[in-house]
């Protein structure tokens, strides 16, 4: 079985980058990270539309925080970019300048990966 | 799936990093379909019988192909019959017979769906022996991709050669039913002359 197969494997990991994983309530609400997940899909569709071949001549999938331990259909090469898109676009609604920089390393290297190899 | 595809796939995914394995299948049927297209490399004998005041006869592949040229109609003895095909699959004679009899059609097929696990069906002999030229094939066409990890100008113009020469080849080939220095055409030697005259 291999990392990233549930959308519950996406949440936790980018709550780890996030350093967020106190559920105290957490910063980021889950359904704010799947919703941001639901959305990192999309781009997946817009840039490389060969990841989600099988939803080409269909609307690519949508996940619900209701559901989290629905399996994510990727291939497994190209996981890790999804998570970047996670934790950047979570970061995105912060106003400071530190997390504005790092929203857009994150998102940056979420397209850098879905575009070149050495990324 | 057989071991020559299998290699062909795994030789694609160590080539071409970054691509996903839905789309080195998409890339290969359309080399696949390229392929046959050009090369007539696949060829297949159907029987079919005419009758007084008909011309025109509907035929069917066997196996899952589409037809794609009619290379040529004989009768029981071998004769050339003068014969076209407007529409695959429909072949029309010039002139009807006079007495019920059977004739061969040699077709030119191609591949077509439904697909096995996202590949077509093709004589085995076929990925036997040219699996090297279909790695050609796809590379030509996965470079040849914008915006991707493994877009490659160049390397998409070195394959793309290759895959031309290739199906240069296996045409020559299947025109000479593979035989070893089918084509031994020389210039007429008669010519050949140092003098001047």
């Amino acid at each position: 079985m291999s990392a990233l197969d549930t959308v519950q494997d996406y949440i936790s990991y980018a709550r780890e980058l996030l350093q967020d994983t106190v559920d105290s309530p957490y910063r980021y609400s889950t359904a704010d990270l799947v919703m941001a997940l639901n959305l990192g899909i999309l781009e997946m569709r817009r840039i490389r539309p060969d990841i989600l071949r099988t939803y080409l001549r269909t609307t690519p999938p949508s996940y619900s925080a209701s559901n989290l331990s629905a399996a994510v259909d990727l291939d497994p090469q190209y996981r890790p970019a999804l998570v970047y898109y996670i934790v950047g676009h979570a970061q995105l609604r912060d106003d400071e300048n530190q997390q504005d920089a790092r929203a857009t390393v994150f998102l940056n290297k979420f397209v850098a990966q879905l575009t070149t190899i050495a990324a | 799936m057989s071991d020559d595809i299998n290699r062909l796939m795994d030789n694609l995914r160590v080539r071409v990093p970054g691509a996903t394995d839905p789309a080195l299948r998409l890339e290969l049927f359309n080399v696949l379909l390229d392929f046959c297209s050009e090369t007539n490399i696949w060829q297949q004998d159907i029987e079919f019988d005419v009758t007084p005041g008909v011309t025109s006869y509907t035929i069917e592949p066997v196996g899952v192909a589409y037809i794609n040229r009619l290379m040529s109609v004989t009768d029981a003895n071998g004769y050339s019959v003068p014969a076209f095909m407007e529409v695959p699959g429909t072949i029309t004679l010039k002139d009807s017979v006079s007495a019920a009899k059977t004739y061969t059609a040699r077709i030119a097929l191609t591949i077509t769906d439904p697909v096995t696990d996202d590949f077509p069906y093709l004589p085995d002999w076929i990925w036997s022996k040219y699996a090297q030229d279909f790695l050609d094939g796809v590379q030509a066409r996965m470079f040849s991709q914008v915006a991707k990890p493994y877009s490659n100008e160049r390397m998409a113009v070195y394959h793309s050669r290759l895959w031309s020469d290739a199906k240069a080849r296996a045409r020559i080939e299947s025109r000479h039913k593979n035989i070893y220095e089918g084509q031994r055409w020389r210039f007429p030697q008669t010519f050949h002359s140092r003098r001047r005259r």
